[in-house]
């Protein structure tokens, strides 16, 4: 009986198992496209290059909260009164738990994860020769400028390299590579980006794609900040050679939405409010995603419908208000106001008494310059509507490479490898003339004061909040933070009716007295603050990353 | 005995699981060599059981890569939205069935016809291959899309095992007019990881603030060798009193001031980073007990119910989420140069602050208790009256729940828990159990 219970139990067991086929378990994801299906074609490729793309616009890379961060940590932005993350920046108190250090080391290795995907595919599917070159100049050149981002900002230079999408766990547990390492990879991904990218696009549509000039541009980058100042002269040169670019004629052209993609930008990250607004103001993708960026509801005055979270320093302002218009230039043959600032100035920010200008539509001293602020950013901001918008979005793209920038960092590289200082002057001249401002006479300068010039003068005037923590390479660069820190706290500053002047004992009240970065230049310490740690999310979610 | 086969389509290249399970009992007071000792122990069992059991409870598809759309770019001169398309996040191919084995041995006694009992049992449950969501390294690159978890991935973790002995007992008893049952558990159990799938690996989780997640890090871990989510994170020794202690430390961390948390350098490499953390208990008790007595005395009955946990750790991050506002009491106390010595750090700007680090010591508290759950007071009105008018039973009773909690845990409850092993010991400010007094009457017709 026993015996038959159990052959029982067997035949209803074995009766079962059969009665379910293994392709009953093989379900299609119906709601997902599966990976398989995938690669398979040159769309599918070009789509996945457009995804590398699109991780340029996210919050940590050119989105809202790296253009909303970074400058605060160099000399030429400064926080408002409450935002602590600014704050924070500003005085160096930044650590592995910073949202920036971690959004920007989070949004870099997404691009490089795509870029990855598409390198790692184009093999395997039938394509022109000439496609698949394009294709994989464009993703070498995205995958190289996130590795520039990840070496000019982390931890010595030293980050984690991946060259192929991981396939298991074990591929993504690695520790960081040496910094030489990634320098490298980073030299060799531009340099192929260089020989293989075409100087300009034959469609129309394809405008805003990586080009030979931003490849080119990026070389003479990574160079010039490892201070290989005979290679990046050589890379820069070429640019200026080519005569594919020229400054605009108004230097505000560089900052708004209506002259995107105009004959000085060598590179840019697209924004637009017209497709795809999502939810928040922030670059997002996914269906709720966005295309826009949040930075200028971010940086706007209160007038302007914004939070202010950062705002020109006062060193930076000073600057402005010292950069004298030439009023034989026939720029300025409309500036008729009292005030002699210069177009660039108006262009850039909003300083009380700038009365050739207005922002969002109201003269520049109806804002309130309350809690010690003496001037707002317009640079990037759409200042000339009546307020940004409610849903924190803006379309105005970010110009990360433009010529002005190039042409200064040529003139350093003269300067530096014993150039004549009157070439390097020219070059200055030239975006000085553009800006309005009086020009630099060739007897007034030699060689060194002319370096001094486009360091605490020119750079700052031109590409304040410009590119991506392009003032903290230039600072880093020159090893001149400590020196410029402390050169600034030692300045004393006061608003008088919402204007800001260099303060003095004899005529200015001791408590209206105002200083900055003074706890920045006690706790600066090269070793520690020129790059950001390694976040410590990246520390929680990688065993393998210290071994 | 059963043995099972069982096969899921959540499963990609190993579908397949066999699951064996065979059970015992063994009534030994039955046998003939009991029958001397039938009069004091009436019922003797033994019982023996060795189970295992699949689970696929996860998502479907999950062993399946997926692309998404809408990761668009603006190309053109007229700006067009070009659509992109990208691998968002990772999976693991090779997902299993998550085997949960289970052995126990168990003795079951009564005494003198259920005047007393006894039950001990002995148990081991192994979970093998658990299936758990973990979060990729930020370095692969994972695309962050709203109400997606691609920052994620699931995979056959590794093994776990919860091992234990559970005791309850009984005892009835009449002393005169009065009568008294007692009975009581006692639960010792410890639940370990026993291995996990990678060598070396880490799995971090458990975010103790649900207000500023982002600026949270995870206090929990899975590591092998220790409790299944322990806490592991900076210890911290104090606060910097001194210039000549803050100058030490400032080779750790140049932004620090006085009055700042010092965390330990555990590993002494001169650098404070993940290494540094340390295991710091877990929410897993090293016993728990429930005793209740129940008496009745005439037309009066009563009852009290404990139930208290002894050494488990909690989390409170309602305190670190007063600290980082700077809104706790505790930091009237905080140190100053009036107040040199107190180890209370002080209120810094800076939410990122490391005083306010979730990933610290600090916030950690023993979590043991004793509660009162429940007690009980009641009177039944027996009269011939009331029967008369049909009504069989007329209770009166007072009761109050949760009345009373002896802890030394400073949060609002130290009954915390979830289903989630990293969150078992958060205090992420969940509510509290609510103590409940009533008075009643229950009539029965």
């Amino acid at each position: 009986m026993k015996r038959n219970k159990l052959l029982i139990l067997l035949i209803t067991t074995l009766t079962v198992l059969c009665s379910c086929s293994y392709d009953q378990l093989n379900i299609e994801n119906p709601n997902n496209l599966p990976l398989d299906n995938f690669w398979s074609s040159e769309e599918d490729i070009q789509k996945g290059l457009i995804a590398t793309y699109a991780a340029l616009q996210l919050d940590g890379l050119f989105g809202g909260a790296s253009s909303t961060q970074h400058p605060v940590r160099s000399d030429t932005g400064r926080p408002n009164n409450w935002n602590v993350n600014a704050q924070g920046l500003s005085r160096l108190a930044f650590n592995e738990n910073s949202d920036i250090v971690k959004k920007r080391w989070r949004d870099c290795y997404i691009g490089v994860f795509r870029a990855n995907q598409v390198l790692a595919n184009l093999y395997t599917i039938d394509l022109s020769e000439q496609t698949r070159t394009q294709i994989e100049a464009e993703a070498r050149f995205l995958r190289g400028f996130f590795y520039y981002s990840l070496y000019r900002g982390y931890n010595g230079g030293s980050v984690i390299i991946h060259t192929t999408p991981p396939q298991s766990s074990e591929d993504f547990y690695k520790s960081p590579s040496p910094a030489n390492e990634v320098f490298n990879l980073i030299k060799s991904d531009l340099e192929f980006a260089y020989t293989n990218l075409p100087q300009q696009y034959e469609s129309s549509q394809d405008l805003g794609r990586a080009t030979w000039g931003a490849a080119t541009a990026m070389l003479g980058k990574l160079h010039i900040n490892a201070r290989n100042y005979d290679l990046a002269k050589m890379k820069f040169k070429e640019i200026l050679d080519s005569n594919l670019y020229s400054l605009t004629a108004n230097i505000g052209d560089n900052f708004d939405e209506e002259h995107e993609m105009n004959s000085e930008s060598i590179f840019e990250v697209a924004f637009s409010t017209e497709f795809s607004q999502g939810t928040s103001g922030s670059a997002a993708d996914g269906p709720l995603g966005s295309e826009a960026t949040s930075r200028a509801r971010t940086l706007a005055p209160d007038e302007g419908g914004g939070y202010r979270t950062i705002m020109p320093s006062y060193y930076m302002t000073m600057l402005f208000k010292k950069d004298t218009m030439d009023i034989t230039n026939p720029i300025n043959s409309n500036r008729t106001g009292v005030a002699n600032y210069s177009i660039r100035a108006s262009m850039s920010i909003a300083i009380a008494d700038d009365d050739n200008t207005t922002i969002y539509q109201i003269p520049s001293d109806s804002l309130r310059y309350n809690n010690n602020e003496a001037s707002y950013l317009k640079k990037f901001q759409n200042w000339t509507l009546l307020r940004e918008s409610d849903q924190s979005i803006s379309g105005i793209n970010e110009r990360v490479i433009r010529l002005a920038d190039v042409m200064l960092l040529y003139a350093e590289c003269l300067l530096q490898t014993g150039g004549a200082y009157t070439e390097a002057l020219d070059l200055i001249n030239e975006i000085r003339y553009r800006a309005g401002v009086v020009l630099l006479e060739p007897a007034d300068y030699d060689n060194s004061s002319t370096m001094e010039h486009i360091m605490w003068t020119e750079r700052p005037l031109e590409l304040m909040f410009e590119g991506h923590d392009t003032r903290w390479e230039d600072l880093t660069r020159w090893d001149k933070v400590q020196e410029q820190y402390d050169r600034l706290a030692l300045k004393s500053y006061v608003l008088v009716s919402k204007n800001l002047y260099e303060f003095d004992p004899a005529i200015h009240n001791e408590d209206k007295k105002l200083i900055e970065f003074e706890s920045a230049a006690t706790s600066y310490q090269s070793a520690i603050h020129n790059y950001f740690p390694i976040p410590s999310t990246e520390q929680n979610s990688n065993p393998g990353l210290f071994n | 005995m059963v043995v099972r086969r069982d096969g899921s389509s959540n499963f990609g290249n190993q579908k397949y699981g066999t699951f064996p399970s065979i059970s015992a009992g063994w009534t030994f007071s039955n046998e003939p060599f009991f029958k001397n000792l039938k009069n004091t122990i009436s019922l003797a069992k033994l019982r023996l059981g060795y189970g295992t059991t699949g689970s696929d409870r996860i998502p479907p598809y999950s062993y399946s890569p997926i692309v998404i759309a809408n990761v668009d770019y603006i190309l053109g001169e007229q700006p067009n939205l070009i659509s992109g398309m990208t691998q968002p996040g990772y999976v693991d191919p090779n997902l299993k069935w998550e085997t949960n084995i289970s052995k126990n041995i168990g003795l079951d006694f009564k005494f003198k016809g259920g005047k007393a009992g006894l039950e001990i049992d002995l148990y081991e449950q192994n979970k093998k291959d658990m299936l758990l969501a973990i979060t990729t390294p930020i370095s692969a690159g994972s695309t962050p899309v709203n109400g997606e978890t691609y920052d994620r991935f699931l995979t056959n973790i590794g093994d776990l095992r919860n091992r234990g002995v559970e005791v309850s007992a009984h005892y009835n008893h009449k002393f005169g007019p009065v009568g008294l049952k007692f009975s009581g558990n006692f639960t010792k159990n410890k639940n370990t990881v026993v291995s996990l799938s990678r060598e070396g690996e880490i799995i971090f989780d458990g975010y103790p603030n649900i207000i500023r997640v982002d600026q949270n890090e995870p206090v929990a871990v899975l590591e092998a060798g220790l409790p299944v989510g322990a806490f592991k994170v900076y210890q911290t020794d104090g606060t910097i009193k001194t210039d000549q202690e803050l100058e030490i430390y400032q080779l750790l961390d140049p932004n620090a001031q006085k009055g700042d948390l010092r965390y330990v350098d555990t590993d002494g490499n001169g650098v404070l980073n993940n290494k540094d953390k340390v295991y710091k208990g877990s929410y897993q008790p090293d016993f728990e007990i429930g005793f209740n007595v129940d008496a009745n005395y005439k037309n009066f009955d009563f009852s009290v119910q404990f139930y208290g946990v002894s050494g488990n750790t909690i989390y409170n991050g309602q305190k670190q989420y007063a600290y980082s506002t700077k809104r706790h009491r505790d930091l009237v106390n905080s140190w100053s140069d009036e107040n040199p010595t107190s180890n209370i750090p002080t209120p810094r700007s800076g939410i990122e602050h490391p005083n306010v680090n979730t990933a610290t010591d600090y916030f950690l508290e023993d979590g043991s208790f004793l509660r009162l759950r429940n007690i009980i007071l009641g009177y039944s009105l027996q009269n011939n009256l009331l029967d008369k008018i049909g009504i069989e039973n007329f209770r009166v009773y007072i009761n109050a729940q949760n009345a009373i909690t002896w802890t030394n845990y400073s949060g609002f409850d130290p009954e915390v828990g979830s289903s989630n092993p990293f969150n078992g010991g958060l205090d992420r400010g969940n509510y509290p159990v609510t103590a409940t007094y009533s008075a009643g009457v229950s009539i029965t017709f």
